[in-house]
């Protein structure tokens, strides 16, 4: 248990103490060098600086009238540094013009965007790979000290490796002995629908030190005989509408499929294990995975996002073998108990009470759920926290939880955009094209949006966006966001928020791994750090785990930032390591970078700008 | 109210108020308009918890006798986090309304409440039976979808009705399946069914002529034939019940376990009729498929 007994006491208290560091000033990130990031960008608000700093990707995601079900539903993302420079790079997944490419080629290659200093991006060579990309996932599979990807897609699940020059090379296809798999331009049979991955997510199950692969998929679409117009046949179909508006087929009437458990060898190799690890969990529609140790038992368990289908806790025995406990924990359905289009993930500790608590997505009409830790499972707060007002009419996608005004408190941040284009007709109660958005959900406990300053805010134009990463690409300190949209450019948040000090730590396991399990995996996936600031009434403590899989089909940075309001010192950190170490470490100053490996504390520290 | 939905379903909260609020209602309608206050109220897009929640109370206490009253205080008050006390409105909401539209929902509640207590046993019970509701619901909304799309296709319809007939709601099934053979009378299996639903009603003379009806359509249905002799001994028409029994027991139904009741029936038939060696046959031929009953 990694949890101070004064965390929960503290929170009411902290409210007061937060309420007047909204003006305190942190230091101004500095200006761009090149591109038009201008000096008079606004404040307060994430600036869509893609364009100017070189992101220049335009997602393709089959048809604009969206007739089949793989159009909808978009690219993910991933924030990793890919020279070892310490600064963010960005991998974008990317799609096809139509399902019929999927068949015919020629197939899309991973898009690569190298940070070349402050957060500018320039294009560099893909990996060379040939389908639809879809999900993406980030760690140190073979151990080397330095991140690689995985990447699914609609037919296709392949591990990549990253060399000494940063570049992504293919390792390993883990469907190339499945004659479904989806190779563009090769000729293939009516009634072999490929397996569709959607969010992957690279974690220690078993806590041998090498990273394991949860690899979430869809459901069968056949890209020769897609079901269009109507799921069944003759007098028993059902024609595919959504408030009496014609739409594709799916997901409800489609066959699902079940996920799957990759075991690392922890030198980039991976053996199927879906039964062992999964036994008989019954298959789903996933879209979102999102590893986290739920019960802090020390362990990963998983959260699994079902699409039209039960959400699922899987819970880790410690030995990689998972048990659903959904149900019992209160998160697989909505509070009426039906279940809703799970979409994407979110992690944090909203109510500083020393206990993760959960955020997932969910069709219009459907709010963003907000599930908050409690001694027995999770208690839903969505309506306590105003979420079914605020997100009712929106479909969203990729959820994060997040600080990015410094305060203390997590804001929750997620993309939006709807699947159908119908939804812009009359009486629909929704809007194809939706804004992303961004709540505040501390001090109160209650959400309260935050307005775009201006057209420049990442919040303000209607788009449909589907994927995002968290990472500080511009290494101010500040977590910045990227989102892919669909069928569209992307956009680049950067953090222009005022105020708040800040305490960037990135976490390493040991070079030499221990010769017995536990170990803690190289890149520290699985860690748990809690950070204490504050003194007396006014003390507090906020939860952190290095996980990268969150969101939707994304990857974020696995660097964890504080937020500490008008607290220029933090009292100390408490790392729980996979291993089962547990470090304490002493204070210090804010607004820094630290590096911390395990058993030898911090081994660097850097002021940040 | 429709043009008040509407206006809901689009966003427009404030407009669908407005209107419910000037509606003028006779007292007929005036507990459905509370609890449509209510529901929109308690609508995710619109509520405030606490609003709502005094909203749903009300609807509680002025409309006692419609079921969503109850869910609404019920759901109000579990939004807010208090299941202790939503718990006994959606208990009698389920126990009063088995089969209404909230009822899984309200089962699911029921199923978070004992959690929360740590009942365990009483949560799986709860769940379970929500989820065998759900499953209905589901599968009525999408027979209800098909039959729309098709009114005159039979086989929705048909569907429908055993739904209905699954949970022992023999009007509403009734109700379809009168239904279905008015819009396809050459239907078989729906005059079968109709015939196994008049039955169970006690509707002797009703479920006679509908299995006339399907047996004139499709005389290779057993279980109807089988029925219909059962009916037939019961009217005291020997005759008749005789005839279908040897029809029975002859030809693809002669050696099904399923039928061997059948042969019991015709031995007695033929013993009171004085063919004792008939009789005797029959018997043996019930006793070999497994029967135990005496002559």
């Amino acid at each position: 248990m990694l949890r101070p007994p004064h965390l929960a006491r503290v929170a009411c208290a902290c409210v007061l103490a937060l309420a007047s560091c909204a003006e305190e000033l942190a230091p101004v990130p500095p200006p761009v060098a090149r591109g038009a990031a201008p000096a008079t960008a606004p404040r307060d608000d994430l600036v869509d600086e893609a364009a100017a700093r070189g992101l220049d990707y335009v997602n393709r995601s089959g048809d604009a009238a969206k007739t089949d079900i793989l159009a909808a539903n978009g690219a993910g993302v991933a924030l990793l540094d890919l020279e070892g420079d310490g600064d963010l790079d960005v991998v974008f997944a990317q799609g096809l013009a139509s399902l019929a490419q999927a068949v015919t080629g020629p197939g899309a290659d991973l898009e690569v965007f190298r940070n070349v200093g402050g957060g500018r991006f320039e294009r560099a060579p893909g990996p060379g790979l040939s389908g639809w990309w879809t999900g993406l996932a980030t760690g140190d599979v073979d151990g080397d000290g330095d991140a690689d990807l995985v990447a699914g897609g609609y037919g296709a699940l392949v591990v990549l490796l990253q060399d000494a020059d940063g570049a992504l090379h293919l390792a390993r296809d883990l469907c190339a002995d499945e004659p479904a798999r989806l190779v563009p331009g090769a000729e293939r049979a009516v009634g072999a629908p490929p397996p569709w991955v959607t969010s992957v997510a690279l974690f220690d199950a078993d806590r041998d030190g090498a990273l394991d692969l949860y690899a979430g998929l869809y459901l069968d679409l056949d890209p020769l005989a897609p079901v269009l117009h109507e799921v069944g046949e003759g007098p028993l179909a059902v024609p595919c509408r959504w408030k009496e508006h014609e739409v594709y087929c799916g997901p409800r009437g489609l066959v699902p499929q079940p996920d799957r458990f990759y075991a690392g060898d922890g030198a980039g190799g991976f053996v199927e294990r879906t039964r062992a690890a999964l036994g008989a969990l019954p298959a789903g529609y996933t879209l979102a995975v999102l590893p986290s140790d739920v019960d802090d038992d020390g362990d990963v368990d998983v959260l699994v996002a079902n699409d039209s289908s039960e959400n699922r806790l899987l819970v880790n025995d410690g030995a990689g073998h998972f048990e659903d406990r959904g149900y019992e924990a209160g998160i697989a359905l909505s509070m009426e108990g039906n279940p809703e289009a799970g979409m994407g993930i979110a992690c944090g500790d909203v109510d500083r009470d020393g206990r993760f608590d959960y955020a997932v997505t969910n069709f219009s009409d459907e709010p963003t759920a907000l599930y908050l830790g409690s001694e027995l499972g999770f208690e839903n707060a969505t309506f306590r926290y105003a979420l079914g007002r605020e997100t009712r009419a929106l479909l969203s996608w990729s959820a994060h939880l997040v600080d990015f005004d410094g305060d203390g408190w997590l804001e929750l941040f997620t993309t939006n955009g709807h699947v159908y284009p119908q939804a812009d007709l009359p009486l629909s109660g929704t809007s194809y094209g939706q804004p992303d958005t961004l709540w505040r959900l501390g001090p109160e406990p209650r959400a309260v949006p935050v307005a775009p300053r201006d057209a420049r805010s990442l919040l303000a134009p209607a788009t449909g966006s589907r994927g995002a990463a968290i990472g500080d690409v511009d290494g101010d300190g500040r977590p910045d966001v990227v989102v892919a949209r669909l069928d569209g450019p992307c956009a680049l948040g950067i953090d222009r928020f005022r105020g708040g000090h800040r305490l960037v730590l990135h976490l390493a396991g040991p070079e030499a791994p221990s010769p017995h399990a536990p170990r803690t995996p190289r890149d520290a996936s699985g860690a748990r750090v809690v950070l204490v600031a504050g003194q007396g009434a006014g003390e507090f403590g906020q939860l952190r785990e290095v996980q990268t899989a969150q969101g939707y089909q994304s990857a974020s940075s696995p660097a964890l930032c504080f937020g500490l309001g008008d607290e220029a010192r933090y009292a100390k950190l408490v790392v729980r390591w996979p291993s089962g170490a547990v470090e304490e470490l002493d204070g210090g100053a804010a607004d820094r970078a630290l590096w911390i490996e395990e058993g030898r504390g911090v081994v660097r520290a850097e002021a940040l700008p | 109210m429709a043009r008040a939905r509407a206006l809901a379903a689009t966003g427009d909260a404030a407009g669908a108020r407005a209107l419910v609020d000037g509606a003028e209602v006779d007292e007929a309608t005036r507990d459905a308009l509370v609890c449509a206050r209510a529901r929109g109220s308690t609508s995710p897009r619109t509520a405030s918890t606490r609003w709502s929640r005094r909203s749903a109370s009300r609807a509680a206490c002025a409309a006692p006798e419609r079921a969503e009253a109850w869910w609404l205080c019920g759901a109000a008050l579990a939004r807010r986090g208090e299941l202790a006390a939503a718990a006994p409105l959606l208990r009698r909401l389920v126990t009063a309304w088995p089969l209404d539209a909230d009822a899984p929902a309200a089962w699911h509640l029921l199923a978070q409440e004992a959690l929360a207590r740590r009942d365990v046993e009483a949560a799986k019970a709860c769940r379970d039976r929500g989820r065998e509701l759900a499953t209905w619901h589901g599968y009525y909304r999408t027979r209800r979808l098909q039959v729309r799309a098709a009114p005159d296709e039979p086989l929705p319809r048909l569907g429908l009705a055993q739904l209905w007939l699954s949970v022992d709601a023999l009007e509403p099934a009734r109700a379809e399946l009168l239904e279905l053979v008015r819009r396809a009378p050459d239907f078989a299996r729906g005059w079968a069914l109709l015939g196994e639903v008049e039955r169970k009603l006690e509707h002797r003379d009703a479920a006679l002529v509908a299995y006339d009806a399907a047996l004139a359509r499709d005389e290779t249905l057993a279980d109807v034939r089988f029925n219909r002799a059962l009916l037939r001994l019961a009217a005291g028409d020997a005759a008749a019940a005789r005839t279908d029994l040897e029809r029975l027991v002859q030809g693809a139904t002669a050696n099904e376990p399923r039928y061997a009741l059948a042969h019991l029936h015709l031995a007695r038939l033929l013993k009171a009729a004085g063919e004792d060696d008939a009789a005797a046959a029959r018997y043996a031929a019930y006793r070999a498929l497994g029967g135990t009953e005496a002559l």
